[in-house]
């Protein structure tokens, strides 16, 4: 297996500068056979990838411990799939992973029917073998997955308790379909721009990319989220760390992409700018790969144990300078605008402002994440930014955007008159300044959350008439029942409603933040035996310290009964686990969900007389971040499934001047 | 201790052969799987796109985004460029449009949209 797991790595390597190479070759000296045996070339670096993810995941399955690999990340005792799932539990690992994914993106797109023919493919296959040169170089050079002991170990050091939970099996792999299907749209608007391909035509056939890799950015940080809700047992699922924000930055200037895109579609505009925050988004995922890998800060995420981050910056540095060469030897090309902004009033406009926003939010996460760097490079001194910076800058521009999220529906394209936006503006602003002054009455007494909230009232109003005039709209012209009338408008605007579906799920995550982080209660207490602890509605009645064994982990626990409003909700138990084969123990915490709140109990520590110490909180409106996550899923598959890559859009031409 | 056994030669020598023979297959034109023939991009046609221009105008004017004037101007505007397309492809060269042959147009745009929000399933 050492031979066969080397051997396609550097077989890999060899492949994929070849087929660069010829791919490139053929294009200058336009031979057909040339690129031909580069796209053969793509398929062939593709097998050594599947060859040798498939080696170490045997070597994984089977405890091969002469490998450093399966040494330094499995135990026998553990369960097949945390077995497997150490693949990404280490850097060599994860980055044979993300060559994987890579590489199969890549060949879905060399081979893919729709493409078939396409003179851009060429341009776009040998941008992503570059990548995957880069990849392969790493793997074979600097953090090599098939590296064997000179002595077999009796036993493996095991995985991190923290990653042996089902979160963690799906939260790196999402990240990282998100992180690598980001490089191709960068490929597709590079090869257009090679090409001086500049209509829409690379936008049309990317989008769908697009907007599935920043679903899986998505659900890669909603599941990162979550992971660390239920493992990390602090109560809190985003604590701004620069992993968090490394996955966060990408996803908002992937999003400012996805709305811009539609105004280049339409109007013909903004070519500059969404081929820079297509550049920008996969830069930043590799500035994201630079800031886990490196350790230059501190994080929760332990990869920093290489010099592998500077191979990414300096990678990230190319990739860039590569890209913005390539921009303004093109840039005649693209800064003719066909369209312009005729209105202030206008979807276009709202567009444009989200975008805004979302790069500022991006900035900001970026400044607050780089900003230790920067102050010890200026001042020598390494000043951590912390959690109250970013709420305090990020709060109000991510509500702000909500705000125009909520309007945009309202809005036409090219133009809406003042009459008409006031006419359908005061049905929902009049309601949710209703429903914010109904929530003072109800004793929400906090500014921020009460104009949070009431934005999100407005949202759903907009976003409801949205789908009734909708339906009304449709009905005029086709006379189709309601049902029929509304499941037609969906499917045949997917794209629209499945990103309102997305919008809705938005509103939802953000009521969760909203209502957890203004109305948490959180509570720290000792107890004896027998005695209790009431936290607002909730009882809890501490019944005893006991212990078990499970493998070779001790698992102590507390038995507490838990009661709401007097009614008996059951015997819960916080645990503290205790692995044989780890140095720290974690904490197992007691979780009562509803769709209220959460109750979240954490067994703290104990002494010998059997009194306890647990930290309680109750946390408000937690799972109305699911649900969301949930609607932003199903609204994106939405938007993408069965899409057809023909399907025309509608476009504008601004008006027809016949003097000037 | 690197394990040379002879199952992982033969995997390496089979991968190894393996990715050659692929590579080398279109060089020598053995098999034409991998050849492909350029073919142009996807290039809507002009009609259809202000075909759903004018559709979603309509349909925005129905769902009050657009006043009766904006949506009467816009309409007009694509409309004419409509007839534009649709005079191009129909061979006809007119420097001005006269009022007769604009609502002879005005009519076989109507028919059009009917025909293109039929093929859409909107009637």
């Amino acid at each position: 297996m050492y031979l066969v797991g080397n051997a396609s790595i550097y077989i890999g390597l060899i492949l994929a500068i070849y087929s660069t190479v010829i791919i490139m070759f053929g294009i200058i000296t336009k031979k057909q056979k040339l690129v031909d045996s580069g796209k053969a070339g793509v398929l062939a670096v593709f097998i050594c990838t599947l060859t040798a993810t498939g080696v170490m995941l045997y070597l994984l399955a089977t405890s091969q411990f002469q490998y450093e690999y399966v040494r330094d990340y499995t135990s026998s005792e553990l369960p097949l799939l945390y077995k497997l799932s150490a693949l990404w539990a280490g850097n060599s690992g994860s980055l044979l992973l993300w060559t994987f994914f890579l590489t199969m993106y890549t060949v879905m797109i060399a081979f893919s029917r729709k493409m078939k023919g396409n003179p851009m493919v060429p341009y776009i296959s040998a941008i992503l073998l570059t990548n995957s040169i880069f990849f392969f170089f790493i793997l074979g050079f600097v953090a090599k997955p098939f590296v064997l002991l000179d002595q077999i170990p009796v036993e493996g050091r095991g995985l991190n308790p923290m990653l042996q939970n089902p979160g963690m099996i799906v939260h790196p792999v999402t990240l990282y379909l998100g992180y690598v299907g980001l490089a191709v749209p960068f490929a597709f608007a590079m090869a257009a721009l090679i090409l001086k391909n500049m209509d829409d035509y690379w936008i049309k056939m990317t989008r769908r990319w697009t907007i599935i890799a920043w679903l899986f950015l998505s659900l890669g940080n909603i599941l990162g989220g979550q992971w660390a809700y239920v493992e990390l047992g602090w109560g809190g699922y985003w604590a701004w760390d620069p992993v968090e924000n490394a996955s966060f930055m990408p996803w908002l200037t992937t999003t400012a992409f996805l709305h811009s895109v539609m105004i280049q579609e339409r109007k013909n505009m903004l070519k500059v700018w969404n081929i820079s925050l297509i550049v920008i988004s996969y830069a930043l995922t590799l500035f994201g790969t630079f800031l886990v890998r490196s350790g230059v800060l501190t994080s929760v995420h332990a990869f920093a144990d290489s010099n592998l981050g500077m191979y990414f910056l300096l990678f990230m540095g190319v990739a860039v300078i590569g890209a913005l060469y390539v921009i303004m030897s093109r840039y005649n090309l693209i800064k003719r605008s066909a369209g312009e902004f005729q209105s202030f009033i206008s979807k276009e406009s709202s567009f444009l402002i989200n975008n805004l926003l979302l790069v500022g939010a991006a900035f900001a996460v970026f400044w607050g994440t780089i900003f230790p760097l920067v102050s010890e490079a200026v001042r020598g001194t390494k000043v951590t930014v912390g959690i109250p910076f970013f709420n305090k800058v990020e709060a109000p521009i991510l509500l702000s955007m909500m705000f125009v999220m909520a309007v945009c529906p309202l809005l036409a394209w090219q133009r809406s008159s003042m009459k008409n936006l006031q006419k359908n503006f005061l049905l929902p602003a009049f309601l949710s300044i209703a429903a914010m002054t109904l929530m003072v009455m109800m004793g929400l007494q906090k500014a921020w959350a009460v104009i949070g909230y009431g934005v999100i009232v407005f949202l759903f109003i907009t976003h409801y008439l949205e789908f009734y005039r909708g339906v009304r709209a449709r009905r005029k012209m086709t006379s189709e029942m309601p049902p029929v009338a509304l499941y037609r408008l969906m499917i045949k605007n997917r794209r629209r409603y499945g990103g309102y579906v997305v919008h809705i799920g938005i509103a939802f995550i953000a009521m969760g933040i909203i209502g957890s982080q203004n109305y948490d209660i959180e509570t720290m207490k000792t107890l004896k035996l027998g005695e209790s602890l009431d936290v607002e509605d909730y009882r809890i009645t501490y019944e005893g310290l006991d212990q078990r064994t499970e493998d070779i982990n001790d698992i102590v626990f507390a038995n507490l009964t838990v009661f709401k409003n007097g009614k008996r909700l059951g015997v819960y138990q916080p645990e503290k686990v205790f692995y044989g084969n780890w140095e720290e123990p974690s904490s197992e915490v007691a979780l009562i969900s509803s769709v209220a709140e959460d109750l979240y109990i954490v067994l703290s520590t104990w002494e010998e007389d059997g009194t306890a110490t647990f930290i309680v909180k109750v946390n408000p409106m937690m799972n109305w971040i699911w649900l969301g996550s949930i609607l932003l899923v199903i609204g994106s598959l939405f938007a993408v499934w069965n899409g057809k890559y023909q399907n025309i859009t509608p476009k504008y031409t601004g008006v027809t001047k016949e003097v000037a | 201790m690197e394990d040379f056994s002879v199952v992982s030669m033969i995997f390496t020598a089979i991968l190894t052969l393996g990715c050659i023979f692929l590579v080398l297959v279109p060089l020598f034109g053995w098999d034409s799987y991998f050849t492909v023939k350029t073919s142009n991009s996807f290039s809507p046609n002009e009609k259809e796109v202000l075909m759903t221009t004018l559709n979603e105008i309509e349909f925005e004017y129905n769902m009050g985004k657009l006043s009766k004037k904006d949506y009467m101007e816009l309409k007009k505007q694509y409309e004419l460029q409509a007839a534009a397309v649709m005079k191009n492809e129909a061979g006809i060269v007119e420097t001005s449009f006269d009022q007769k042959l604009l609502d002879d147009v005005e009519k076989e745009i109507q028919q059009a949209m009917l025909q293109y929000k039929k093929n859409k399933g909107e009637s």
